[in-house]
């Protein structure tokens, strides 16, 4: 997933705004998210 | 006596043309100092309307006198341009921080896949879970700074083609 954000991030410029971009950084987020608050503490 | 007659008369007329000479220059000098003093109001009178009233001296308005015809035109764009310039740079910046925050993301993520994959115990260390806080947050950054783009969007949907109706033909 990582790998795809960061070759969707290099195909964009600096007027672009990617749908696909925010899609996989939001995936990544709520993935993230969710094994940091699952995962047993310590 | 008449020699002495003669070269008192000789003396007199030289004292004489000695003193025109030296009223005909301070004439001269009059004349020019009233003309300068004359013409100075009157150019500042008029650099003033033209200036706004900031004609001080005759080197500045020397230097303000071409200044309003080619700047005051251009002012708007002047504007126009800093402001495009700025949005551009802003936008740059953006654009570097994305990159910045997606490679610091996938680093994190490859670090993260070779600890877990070494360890192979289902659980998670401190620094596993610091390392997918990071990455929670670096996603969450990249996805804000590319909702949030600085300026006008470019609209990229073309303009739709009037529509065409058939006539009904009777």
């Amino acid at each position: 997933m990582a790998t795809d954000l960061k070759s969707e991030v290099d195909k964009t410029t600096r007027d672009t705004l990617s749908v696909t971009v925010v899609r996989k950084a939001s995936a990544i987020e709520q993935l993230a998210h969710k094994v940091r608050t699952g995962s047993p503490k310590g | 006596m008449h020699e002495t007659e003669r070269e008192f008369r000789t003396d007199r007329f030289h004292a004489l043309r000695l003193r025109l000479c030296a009223g005909l220059r301070g004439a001269v000098l009059l004349a020019m100092v009233c003309t300068l003093v004359c013409a100075l109001p009157g150019r500042s009178q008029s650099s003033g309307g033209s200036n706004g009233g900031q004609g001080q001296g005759q080197g500045s308005m020397h230097s303000h006198a071409p200044e309003p015809d080619l700047s005051t035109p251009a002012d708007g764009d002047v504007d126009l341009s800093m402001a495009e310039r700025r949005i551009r740079a802003l936008n740059n910046e953006r654009q570097k921080q994305i990159v910045a925050d997606t490679d610091k993301l996938l680093k994190l993520a490859r670090e993260l896949n070779e600890e877990v994959a070494k360890a192979n115990t289902g659980t998670l260390t401190m620094d596993e879970l610091h390392k997918i806080a990071d990455i929670e947050k670096l996603a969450r950054n990249v996805r804000q700074r590319m909702t949030e783009s600085v300026g006008q969007p470019q609209t990229t949907m073309p303009t739709p083609a009037p529509m065409v109706f058939p006539t009904p033909t009777h």
